[in-house]
């Protein structure tokens, strides 16, 4: 039998968050930094060839007593894949020349064991992994590993646990005159993983922080990505199928570089947006005022991303179905087609195909002020609609004067009013909505003429 | 150890007495000299062959052969005298009765003395399996392929110091193996003997001839001193329609405890992505593969490299197994991109792996606009019954939808996009070569115009078209096409007029 | 004070004995500096903001902060250092396993000594509201406004001597604060004992323990603090500033917000606001008779000669928007007798809009709507086909015709002033209308509609949409007004099947 050397590293699990009291919250973990190993759950170990059967006569149990402690270099936790969370951790292991038994076990920690990589970082000579052995009961597994030389070497074992959650927030502040942001991308990573770690890096799919302790059951919050003076567009958006009686108001941010973002997909979470308020006296700091939170929508490069902020209670928009213009007469526009009979005749009949004239009213007022002074608002008016449709005619009265001095007037629209196609069930009318008052206020008239529906 | 192999015959009734628990320890009994195991993928079979020293006595030997607690298939089980066959004779087999998990054979010698004999048996609860780990380079252009092979041993049996081979190839089974070692004895009723339980494997050509190669294999301590030990070599060999993976040396083959061995070790196989989308499985996501070719690597001047069988690919198939990949950073950090199931690569063919959805590359498809075009009503006549005609109406319509997608790629290489999109009325499609001769034809259908889409564009059944762009990174491209559907006869009937007249 | 923030510095192991009731109690508490309320009124959310100087060592510090008992959304919790922030950074925020009233700070500090920090966290538990009293004089042209803010503070946690800041304006919250503030941590074991989160009664008791406290506190503070906004002192000011959509009124000073007692405050207080009383019918709500409003505009008050009166922001009108809120009205009577008038919700008014607040019902206008005729004229029989089964066709008559009906309606005020009045008439077609603009082209169509004929009428007519048409009046006190109008129901393919006339006929 030839002498063995074995070269293992152990742990002592603490359960931090087991059986607490507030004593032991108030003792706040701090002995895991200097005693970080102690909280390791996945252990290595090192056994020279030749020692198989001795290996295999020691209990696991017994591996875990074996004191000689090679640092574990440093760890890693990749939760950017999104269904899987890949851990890496590096070691140095001393390896003798010829063959070596290099033992993984680990507990309370759920690793798919057919996922383990070993590899080879850094050694000196050649080093190779002849086999992999799974002890049956045991979450241990052996690589049989041979080496050129003794010394040193690196190496890798990367291996995939359950997902550990990663959840995305942001947070916006928003300059006082709403022109541009500051939008902080946190992940808050849950480690569910069973195992205690100490100092390492962690990547939730967005940024990668370095923290100095991560116990089993807690959560992090890190700040992962930063992006500065991103343009806004305010928008008040006024949707009779989301709400009849209120106009909301959006931030529309754009994810691009032009835009001062674009640096990846924006995934899904909530966003809470602040405002700086101007500076008061007796405020060292510069407060900030809660505006409103969404959901953003997971926002591909390019894309845009609309928050609803609050509602616009300044801008009142009302929208009634009136009858088309020119009367009940007008509702309807009769095709007529070229009909061949059957004789070889051409004739001309009605199918049962009509154009329909829809025509909306919306009575559009704005009592928003900046500091005082009256402002116009880009208001956004949705309709939804299906099949052939185009926008037929356009009209934009303003109206003086109430009850019995009421004077309406047609007015050019072509500057304040602009109508656009987003696709064949959305349309979007935009208005530059000056401000009005009691006396002057506006009606828009979009007619729509939706073609060949079956009656 | 379950499995005795009893000699002589004297011991036969003590033997019975020993019955199924068979822990009966006799101290003349010939040891394996050797085994191979040939190990089956697809079906849960293993051939075993046992090399066994047989000592004989001049005259009728009776050998028992007992397999309490294992899964042997007692049909399948073999006797072969491999030497002095013309002074050795194998007179019958013979199954007790009552029992299926003895046999006994008897031997006419006419010499005494040792014998090389081989006694091959098929078993179940040993398989193997393929897996693959798949490292990518961090621009996805260069993959470090490793294939494993991995034996699981449940039989209840430890095949020690054996040598290992495994089937790549899907063999015909008529009976499980398993079944066939679980079924009682056919009672009072002779075994009507040989029933083949699985013909292929046992016409298998070559097995017979290749012989027992066990002699060598133990390995050599000074050259393991004077360089690393590679890892085994995996020795793959061409049968039939199967390929045989034949593990270097030998192996311990303990139960319950499963190996894994290196079969393959290839370094930097040109990798290419693609991510596709289908309209088959919803058409709103983008799939990402991996795909590589199963051929001799090549080196930058186009030389086949020279490249050990391991190191190597094109050379075997690769058998279907689960494939984990991920790419490797700068700094040696892993990234885990996916795990997927392959399916089994010929030679030459390319190896294609469902790396799984990918977020990165977003699509977005827009119905900008329809109109309804040529209307255009046609009377039409149907018999009703003997004395009816029915004239009606039916129109006739043009319907063109103007589609607009949106394609961003986040990736910081170029993509290579294919979309298949789906219409619901056969293909009439103006691609890049140009407008089809029945373009303007008046037959029902969708005629789908994409000729202005910049890649290629292919028909690939009567309602999928499939289109080829590559995406660069960080720019947004548009794809703009129609698709008029050309809709004759649409119902309902208008102007139904019924005539009384001579058909 | 169950809000506790706790520092501990590296192998500084503080052993404390605690329930979670309890007060923590501790050295190096750094106490609040001073603290922030902005408190929403349309959601259940609040915000505090706590400044704090907090002692920090050289190295990394790790500071606790603790929440049992109160609704605080642990999600929103946000430290950020106020100075020296090139020397002082935040490493990450950990929550503690299982426990949702927990969290640590890491903080990484080249210096040692004292650094103002500031905390902020979402609360649930505190709202406000807007109510007013509006007093009009006798003959209901001029009307005195006061707006009230009503702090009401149901969190369990008393927050004195605080800036207090009103929202007004409608947040988008997609979760609630007090949910998220109950949700339970994503890595509680299940064997461990769960989070008590209090109960009414608990707040209830902790809040009348409290009450004792403070009622002491206010004894032995004396005159000083229970004197404020009393006689003699002039209310607070409450400040109004526009924000993105939102307006925020902020209360001069400090207050202490103590929890279950509701804090009411003056925050508008305008006399002589110009007053129109308004009298509506409509046949949307089925009304019989008529419902008054009162109506003003929320500009800023204009004196005789039609110039902007000086007046303090909390004195006049437009200046902000006036939050919706419960109105009472009163009248006020020569005498100073005030007769009550009716009370109401209104609406959140913009700058510049009108105020209309329902009054009630009015009986002193009276209307009676006569169907005085109706005619029935155009009748015209057609003869339509259709197929009855293999064998039969079907010829039957359906009639066209139209129906005029005459409409008086006489409208009497008993007001001692002219009454502006408002109807609104629905109609069972689509309307055309001859209004004041004059007879419509399709005046004359043979298509079916309510042809209304609204041209006689005084006043304004005006479409509202398809079914619906209003017109305006001024009633003269103690006279009879009348109002004729007529409307033509032209009637198509009216039924039942005439001339029904079963035919053998080939088809």
């Amino acid at each position: 039998m030839e002498p063995f050397n074995i070269v293992g590293w152990t742990s002592r699990s603490v359960r931090f968050c087991r059986g607490r009291t507030w004593k032991s919250i108030l003792q706040i973990p701090e002995h895991h930094n200097s005693e970080r190993t102690n909280t390791m759950k996945t252990m290595l170990m090192i056994a020279l060839a030749g020692t198989l059967l001795l290996v295999f006569a020691i209990p696991a149990q017994a591996r875990i007593k074996l004191t000689t402690l090679p640092e574990r270099d440093s760890v890693r936790v990749d939760i950017q894949n999104g269904r899987y969370t890949l851990v890496e951790e590096e070691r140095t292991v001393n390896l003798q020349a010829s063959r070596n038994q290099v033992d993984f076990s680990w507990a309370n920690i759920n690793i798919d064991k057919e996922s383990i990589v070993f590899r080879v970082i850094k050694a000196d000579g050649e080093v190779n992994v002849l086999n992999t052995n799974y002890p049956p009961n045991e979450n241990a597994l052996y690589w049989t590993v041979s080496a050129a030389n003794a010394g040193p070497a690196v190496i890798r074992i990367s291996y995939l646990i359950g997902n550990m959650a990663a959840e995305p927030s942001y947070q916006g502040v928003v300059e006082n005159d709403e022109k541009k942001l500051l939008m902080q991308v946190y992940m808050t990573v849950t480690n569910t993983s069973g195992e205690s770690f100490g100092e390492m890096i962690v990547q939730p799919g967005v940024g990668k922080t370095s923290v100095r302790y991560f116990n089993n059951g807690e959560r992090k919050r890190m700040l992962a990505a930063k992006f500065a003076d991103v343009p806004i567009a305010k928008r008040y958006v006024f949707d009779a199928t989301v709400d009849q009686q209120r106009t909301r108001m959006y931030y529309r941010v754009i994810n691009d570089t032009e835009n001062q973002m674009g640096g990846f997909p924006l995934p899904y979470g909530k966003v809470r947006l602040f405002i700086k308020e101007p500076k008061s006296d007796g405020d060292t700091v510069r407060s900030q005022a809660f505006l409103g939170e969404d959901w953003a929508q997971y926002t591909p490069l390019f894309a845009q991303l609309d928050l609803y902020v609050g509602v616009a209670q300044d801008v009142k928009v009302e929208r009634f179905t009136m009858d088309p213009e020119g009367g009940p007469k007008a509702a309807f526009d009769e095709i007529v087609v070229p009909r061949f009979t059957i004789d070889g005749k051409e004739g001309v009949t009605k199918p049962q195909f009509r154009n329909q004239r829809t025509r909306y009213r919306y009575r559009l007022q704005n009592f928003k002020t900046e500091k005082g002074d009256p402002i116009s608002v880009p208001l956004t008016i949705k309709e939804h609609l299906d099949g052939e449709w185009i926008i037929e005619k356009v009209v934009l009265k303003e109206i003086l004067g109430e009850r019995n001095e009421q004077k309406e007037k047609e007015i050019p629209y072509a500057e304040l009013f602009n109508a656009k196609r987003i696709d064949v069930s959305n349309a979007e009318f935009e208005m530059k909505l000056p401000p009005t008052t009691i006396d002057k206020k506006y009606d828009l008239y979009v007619t729509i003429l939706k073609k060949y529906r079956r009656y | 150890m379950v499995k005795r192999l009893f000699w002589p015959s004297l011991s036969l009734f003590l033997a019975f007495l020993a019955s199924a628990q068979a822990a009966v320890d006799l101290g003349t009994f010939p040891t394996r000299e050797g085994t191979q195991l040939t190990i089956y993928n697809s079906e849960d079979i293993t051939m075993v062959r046992e090399y066994r020293l047989l000592t004989v006595k001049e005259g009728i030997n009776r050998i028992q052969f007992s397999w309490a607690n294992t899964l042997i298939d007692p049909t399948s089980i073999e006797f072969r005298i491999l030497d002095k066959q013309d002074k050795v004779d194998l007179v019958d087999t013979t199954f007790p009765a009552g029992r299926n998990e003895a046999l006994q054979w008897n031997i006419k010698s006419q010499i005494a003395g040792k014998i090389p004999v081989e006694i091959r048996y098929f078993t179940s609860g040993i398989t193997w399996a393929a897996d693959y780990v798949g490292v990518a380079n961090e621009d996805e252009t260069k993959l470090n392929v490793t294939g494993y092979v991995r034996v699981f041993n449940n039989s209840g049996e430890l095949y020690d110091n054996a040598q290992t081979r495994m089937v790549v190839g899907n063999i015909n089974l008529v009976e499980k193996i398993a079944d066939l070692a679980r079924r009682p004895p056919p009672g009072d009723q002779p075994v009507p003997c040989p029933a083949p339980a699985a013909s292929a494997p046992a016409k298998m050509p070559g097995a017979g001839a290749r012989g027992f190669a066990f002699s060598n294999a133990i390995l050599d301590a000074e050259q393991l001193a004077r360089k690393p030990e590679a890892p085994k070599e995996v020795v793959k060999q061409g049968l039939s329609e199967y390929f045989l993976f034949t593990i270097e040396g030998r192996e311990d083959i303990k139960d319950k405890e499963p190996k894994r061995l290196i079969a393959l070790k290839a370094a930097e196989v040109p990798l290419e992505c693609l991510y596709k989308l289908t309209d088959r499985d919803g058409g709103q996501q983008f799939t990402k593969f991996y795909r590589f070719k199963n051929i001799k690597l090549l080196d930058e001047k186009g030389k086949e490299k020279k490249l050990s069988a391991m190191e190597n690919l094109g050379l075997s198939p690769l058998p279907n197994g689960m494939v984990r990949l991920f790419s490797e950073y700068k700094n040696k950090d892993l990234a885990y991109v996916g795990g997927t199931e392959t399916k089994y690569v010929p030679i030459g063919d390319r190896v294609e792996v469902n790396v799984g959805l990918d977020k990165d590359i977003t699509i977005h498809r827009r119905l900008k606009d329809q109109q309804t075009t040529n209307v255009v009503v046609r009377q039409y006549k149907r018999r009703l019954d003997d004395n009816f005609v029915l004239y009606h109406d039916l129109i006739d319509y043009d319907e063109t939808l103007y589609f607009e997608e949106e394609l961003v790629s986040g990736k910081p290489v170029d993509a290579k996009v294919e979309l298949e999109r789906r219409f619901d009325a056969n293909v009439v499609l103006w691609g890049p070569e140009g407008q089809p001769k029945d373009w303007d034809s008046k037959a029902e259908g969708a005629y789908v115009d994409l000729h202005q889409v910049p890649g290629r564009v292919e028909r690939v059944d009567q309602n999928h078209v499939k289109y080829f762009l590559d995406l660069k990174p960080g720019k947004k491209q548009l794809v703009n096409y129609k698709v008029t559907y050309k809709r004759l006869k649409q119902g309902p009937e208008l102007n139904t007029e019924r005539k009384r007249e001579p058909l | 004070m169950r809000i506790g923030l706790l520092a501990v510095r590296l192998f500084l192991p503080w052993v404390l004995v605690a329930p979670a009731l309890a007060a923590v109690d501790l050295v190096t508490l750094p106490t609040r500096e001073g603290t922030q309320l902005t408190i929403y009124n349309s959601e259940d959310i609040t915000m505090v903001r706590e400044h704090r100087l907090l002692t920090v060592k050289e190295g990394v510090n790790r500071i606790q902060f603790s929440w049992a008992n109160t609704l605080i959304d642990p999600t929103s919790i946000e430290f950020r250092i106020l100075d020296k922030q090139d020397k002082v950074d935040l490493v990450d925020t950990t929550f503690p396993s299982g426990r949702n009233d927990a969290l640590q700070w890491n903080i990484k500090s080249q210096i040692a000594g004292k650094i103002p920090v500031e905390i902020r966290y979402f609360a649930s538990g505190i709202t406000w509201s807007a109510d007013y009293v509006g007093i009009a004089n006798e003959d209901e042209t001029k009307l005195n406004v006061t707006g009230y803010v009503r702090v009401t503070n149901g969190s369990g946690e008393v927050y004195d001597n605080a800036q207090t800041r009103l929202v007004v304006g409608k947040i988008n919250l997609v979760e609630k604060i007090a949910d998220l503030a109950r949700r339970p941590s994503p890595s509680r074991f299940p064997d461990e004992p769960p989070i008590v989160y209090p109960d009414a009664n608990k707040w209830r008791e902790l809040s009348h323990r409290r009450k004792e406290k403070y009622d002491a506190l206010d004894l032995a503070l004396g005159d000083e603090r229970r004197g404020e906004g009393k006689g003699g002192h002039k209310p607070k000011e409450v400040i109004k500033q526009g924000l993105s959509e939102y307006f925020l009124f902020t209360i001069d000073g400090r207050e202490d917000i103590k929890d279950k007692e509701p804090k009411r405050l003056v925050a508008l207080k305008v006399a002589e606001v110009p007053l129109e009383s308004i009298y509506k019918l409509t046949e949307r709500t089925g009304d019989q008779g008529f419902t008054k409003f009162y109506r003003f505009k929320n500009v800023k008050l204009l004196d005789e000669k039609g110039k902007e009166k000086k007046l303090s922001a909390m004195e006049n009108l437009g200046l902000s928007p006036l939050p919706n809120g419960m109105v009472r009205l009163f009248s006020e009577y020569k005498n100073k007798d005030l007769a009550y008038v009716g009370g109401t919700e209104t609406k959140y008014v913009p700058i510049g809009d009108r105020v209309e607040v329902n009054v009630g019902p009015d009986k002193d206008i009276t209307i009676c709507r006569r169907l005085k005729d109706q005619k029935i004229g155009n009748v015209v029989a057609r003869q339509y086909k259709r197929r009855l089964d293999d064998q039969f066709v079907l010829y039957f008559d359906l009639i066209d015709y139209d129906e005029t009906l005459f409409y008086e309606e006489e409208l009497i005020s008993g007001k001692p002033v002219p009454a502006k009045i408002e109807v609104e008439r629905q109609f069972d077609a689509n309307v055309v209308l001859w209004g004041s603009e004059g007879e419509p082209k399709d005046w004359t169509s043979n298509e079916p509609g309510a042809y209304v004929d609204l041209h006689a009428i005084t006043g304004r007519v005006e479409r509202v949409d398809q079914q619906h048409v209003k017109y305006f009046m001024d009633l003269s006190p103690g006279k009879k007004q009348r109002v004729e109008y007529s409307v033509t129901c032209k009637r198509r393919k009216v039924g039942p099947e005439l001339n029904a006339e079963k035919k053998r006929e080939p088809l």
